[in-house]
């Protein structure tokens, strides 16, 4: 018998666990696959998975729950709150042995696991494994490159991708049908939405306050004006916010963020987004996409049917760079080989094309573009799995340096400032890269 | 007579509203828990009340809100009566018993270091010996940490109390024939009841309520507590309100039940026992 | 000095030899009895993690190939400190914070204990309820009071809606009133603190006196001024040094609540610690504002001892 530790929603799991056997049912050929994949799968002793508690963890654990009905291998799951999980995934990776065969790490976490020689390489668990050219890649969120000190494509793999949130752009189909709006791409075209639709009843746009970082940084690399960048030319690293375009950047953001807002503007979270959206008080906004299951459920939401989603806007539509917020899972070095090779096993099971499928269908969110085309026409997740399939060749994730955890305190902090006039938006652009500058160069990069 | 009616009232009247203030976000919980999350995002103040939250988290075999709560009541309770003995018996020797003033001064100066740092500090080490003791994922594990966290409270609080004893009536039990245990047993620990009850039911909250090494040093059922199991409704990027509120309604009432039991229990012993000075 | 007496009937430095059994067995051995656990404990399971933070508090400490690596690095967090963009404004935020939380509770607390001890009717009642704030982990704490909070869908603006109010107040999402709600929450969760605290001191206080003043003609504000404060002021000001080192040391309630915002309004010092210490893993840095932080307190807390050993000898 699997054990959970943490708390979830039974409703939704049990929902999900519908969701997958009904996936199955209205595609036989799925459930084919499925046996005989499960004769693929080698018998594993039990393997311990550090996962954390959310919206997509109810899928996540349906699918866990068919692994060891199918293979017979049994995982135990230690579901943790999300705010514990990097110290949990810390203080296992540094005992004499981690508790963990497997270990969900988030996008933002991903140098300090990559750069800290903590976990074991992919490929010396499994010489032969490779990374499906149908799994995203999320700017080789997968691979780390130890002599530049990022990731990069030909650097060592060092996790699977498992869970490919990204940011997508909502709105509310009904209302935009009814007015002959067609959904934007381009940040104008969102402010004259907005402008348009706001009533005092209905807020026109709403921006994510608590922290200002990981949408705000769409805006600044659509701008052309990123957080830090590599310049290819010229091998230093270049700071967006000393660009005129870096001050463009926040004055958008300021403008979309404040204009057509609540009131409270400047104390909203992303919990207080979805609440808004569900509740049928928004009529556009650009968030984190794995809350799209969110709006179909009729216990929390009032706009069931109603909703929309595309790429997020950028300021032209060919420079829209929603960014990612994705999870992968790697295997600690601290471990014996058998025990890695059981937590790669079920990794390898979980991101096969038609487990993808079975996963998505249970409300999580795949990292397959093949799964998300094959869903984009499905009646109840067509509308933000096309979304995201539309999204991959625009994705930009962040530049992943162990430095960018020091420059994430800078922006988000003087941004939080500026958003409420503590300083003005010139003071904030020049406080951020005087401070970008200064971490990066206390690191060692060189700089232009 | 009249002003004493006057000031009667008066009392009562400004107690009835602090229980007023104290138990409406109390009550505003519990409506929340009986809430659909529907509901909780239109603010509505009129709605349909409904138990699913509380079914959420108790009914079925994953649920593990019982063994929680359970948890939860054995580590605070365990970790208050371990203060309680130590912190008591420590802060009556360093008080009372002549120490020179560098063993009192160093330990009381050790035990504020000890409650003014960060308790982050001792997340890494604690992890990385419960391990290798094997008391990892047990309350054990946990009870030793919360025990180390409240003991200077434990000791400081008891050393306040101690020195309101007058001296007089130690010595007075010990001419009368009572070695220092006896003494300190039957003599000044029924003077300083009032305190020690007080003493045990903050270590009892503060244990009840801790999280971070409630986290660090446990992974199962088998040794978490309330505290993270109600972090577990704060997610990635949503918070299940009801779940939460459901959850720390059901859980503060055995609690709250414990300590008003213990309280009186501890207390029931001042007036028979205590000769006022 | 009759204590001394009986304590050690034989001249303790007598010899080395005879010093051991007497510890162990002799008639004063209660004392040593009695302090050895406490003394164990912090012996064995503070010691270190304490001194490994001062040696971090001067290194830099790296994950190499899977290893921690230590590097000398002396006061160069003097440096990092001064280029911190948070710290020096969570410093003093939490200062505000913990002045004001702790001012106000102590005074609740403290009318609130002497009117519980006034009182038969509904004592249970009044000792019950006061004790259901602590009861609450303060992440739901955080969590239900930002729903109380809510401009959109909370309490205290949908009750003054329909009220007809238009505007009403931000709370936390005013900068001007953001820190000003974090300590109303604190208040509400640890007056109760105070309270027990309290309420245990004037328990303890010898009824006799409070009867004489009463047999005297002293009128019930009289008996507070003049007998129970001044006897109570050493547990107040125990009380009230034990809350400031809890308040200079919260977290979770005001994390959830605001997470530092609007703009840097109620950025306190332990998030900042927290931050820098788990998500950025400078570990050094992190050590050393906690030590910064522990010098701030210690501020307070030789105040407090200080006022403390004063009033003591004022009463004896």
């Amino acid at each position: 018998m699997n054990k959970y530790v943490g708390r979830f929603s039974r409703r939704d799991f049990l929902k999900a666990v519908a969701a997958v056997s009904g996936g199955l049912a209205a595609r036989p050929w799925l459930d084919i696959s499925y046996k005989a994949l499960a004769q693929d799968v080698a018998s594993m002793p039990p393997i311990t998975v550090l996962i954390n508690d959310s919206p997509w963890f109810p899928g996540f654990a349906a699918m866990v729950e068919l692994y060891t009905e199918t293979t017979g291998n049994e995982v135990n799951l230690d579901v943790t709150p999300f705010a514990g999980m990097l110290d949990k995934t810390r203080n296992a990776t540094q005992a004499n042995e981690s508790e963990y065969d497997a270990v969900a790490i988030t996008e933002q976490n991903i140098p300090f696991f990559y750069n800290s020689g903590l976990l074991s390489p992919i490929t010396d668990i499994d010489s032969g494994y490779e990374l499906d050219s149908n799994i995203i890649s999320y700017g080789d969120a997968a691979r780390w490159d130890s002599d530049l000190g990022i990731n990069g494509p030909d650097g060592t793999l060092l996790g699977v991708p498992i869970n490919g949130n990204i940011q997508l752009y909502y709105y509310r189909a009904d209302l935009f049908e009814e007015n002959g709006i067609t959904p934007p791409q381009t940040y104008d075209e969102m402010e004259a939405i907005a402008e348009q639709l706001a009533t005092p009843r209905l807020f026109g746009n709403a921006n994510r306050a608590n922290p200002i970082w990981w949408e705000f940084g769409a805006y600044v690399d659509s701008y052309g004006a990123p957080y830090v960048g590599l310049n290819a030319e010229t091998g230093n690293w270049e700071v967006g916010f000393e660009k005129p375009e870096g001050l463009e950047a926040v004055n958008r953001w300021l403008t979309l963020g404040r204009t057509w807002a609540p009131q409270n503007y400047a104390d909203l979270g992303q919990g207080d987004l979805i609440a808004l959206m569900s509740s049928g008080r928004l009529a556009q906004v650009h968030m984190v996409g794995a809350a799209a299951p969110n709006f179909d459920n009729p216990e929390s939401s009032t706009v069931v049917g109603m909703m929309g989603a595309t790429v997020a806007p950028g300021l032209t539509a060919e420079t829209r760079s929603p960014r990612s917020g994705m999870w992968v899972m790697s295997h600690p070095s601290n471990l014996p080989l058998e025990r890695q090779q059981a937590g790669l096993e079920f990794v390898k099971w979980l991101t096969t094309k038609d487990n993808q499928v079975a996963y998505t269908l249970a409300g999580a969110i795949p990292v397959r573009q093949d799964a998300y085309e094959e869903l984009s026409t499905d009646d109840a997740v067509g509308w933000w799995t096309g979304a995201f399939a539309e999204s991959t060749p625009f994705i930009k994730p962040e530049t992943r340096l162990p430095e960018t955890p020091i420059i994430r305190d800078s922006v988000s902090t003087r941004m939080a400032q500026a958003y409420v006039d503590e300083i003005s938006a010139e003071e904030a652009v020049e406080l951020m890269g005087s401070e970008i500058r200064a971490i990066m160069e206390d690191a060692g990069y060189s700089m232009g | 007579m009249k002003r004493k009616t006057y000031q009667t009232i008066l009392l009562n009247g400004m107690l009835l509203i602090m229980v007023i203030m104290i138990l409406t976000p109390v009550a505003y919980i519990f409506a929340t828990s009986l809430k659909r999350t529907a509901d909780i995002y239109s603010g509505t103040l009129l709605f349909e009340p409904q138990i699913n939250n509380y079914q959420e988290i108790f009914t079925g075999s994953r649920s593990n809100f019982i063994e929680l709560t359970r948890n939860s009541l054995v580590v605070a309770s365990v970790t208050a009566i371990i203060c309680g003995i130590i912190g008591s018996l420590g802060a009556y020797s360093i008080t009372r018993l002549k120490w020179s003033r560098w063993v009192n001064g160093g330990i009381l100066i050790w035990l504020l270091f000890v409650n003014m740092m960060p308790p982050i500090v001792f997340v890494t080490p604690y992890y990385l010996w419960t391990r290798s003791l094997g008391i990892y994922d047990t309350p054990f594990a946990v009870v030793m940490a919360h025990v180390v966290l409240n003991m200077p409270l434990a000791v400081i609080m008891m050393t306040n109390f101690f020195a309101e004893v007058p001296k007089e009536m130690e010595e007075a039990a010990m001419i009368d024939g009572c070695n220092q245990f006896q003494a300190f047993m039957l003599v000044v620990v029924p003077m300083v009841r009032p305190g020690l009850a007080a003493m045990g039911v903050l270590v009892f909250v503060f244990s009840w309520k801790e999280f971070l090494f409630a986290l660090s040093l446990t992974t199962t059922r088998a040794g978490r507590t309330i505290p993270v199991g109600i972090a577990n409704f704060v997610q990635e990027f949503n918070i299940r309100y009801g779940e939460m509120a459901a959850g720390s309604f059901f859980a503060m009432i055995p609690a709250l039940i414990l300590v008003l039991f213990a309280q009186r229990h501890i207390i029931k012993g001042l007036t028979v026992g205590a000769v006022k000075g | 000095m009759t204590q001394d007496v009986l304590q050690s009937p034989r001249p303790v430095a007598d010899t080395p030899r005879r010093i051991l059994p007497n510890v162990l067995f002799g008639q004063g051995s209660f004392k040593y009895w009695a302090l050895a656990p406490l003394v164990i404990v912090l012996a064995v399971l503070t010691v270190l993690p304490i001194l490994q933070l001062l040696r971090m508090s001067v290194s830099d400490i790296q994950f190499v190939e899977g290893q921690l690596e230590w590097e000398y690095v002396g006061l160069e967090y003097f440096e990092d400190l001064r280029a911190d963009p948070i710290a020096m404004i969570a410093i003093r935020n939490t200062l505000t914070y913990v002045f004001f939380a702790v001012l106000i509770e102590t005074v609740l607390g403290f009318l609130l204990a002497f009117a519980v001890s006034r009182t038969r009717a509904l004592a249970v009642l009044y000792r019950s309820v006061v004790i259901i704030p602590l009861l609450i982990p303060p992440v739901a704490i955080g969590t239900m009071w930002s729903l109380i909070y809510d401009y959109n869908y909370g309490l205290i603006s949908t009750v003054l809606f329909s009220l007809g109010v238009a505007n009403p107040p931000l709370w936390t999402a005013d900068p001007d009133l953001a820190l000003l709600s974090v300590i109303i929450v604190d208040v509400w969760h640890w007056t109760s603190f105070m309270f027990l605290i309290m309420l245990a001191g004037i328990e303890s206080l010898p009824v006799s006196l409070v009867e004489a003043a009463r047999v005297d003609g002293a009128t019930e504000r009289q008996i507070l001024q003049k007998v129970i404060l001044p006897l109570m002021a050493p547990t107040i000001l125990i009380a009230m040094m034990l809350r400031t080192i809890l308040a200079f040391k919260v977290f979770d309630q005001i994390f959830v609540l605001t997470s530092g915002g609007p703009g840097t309004a109620t950025q306190v010092i332990s998030m900042h610690i927290y931050k820098v210490f788990s998500e950025q893993f400078r570990l050094g840095y992190a050590s050393f504002l906690s030590l910064l932080v522990t010098m701030i307190m210690t501020v307070f807390v030789v105040f407090y001892l200080w006022a403390n050993s004063r009033v003591r000898s004022r009463l004896s």
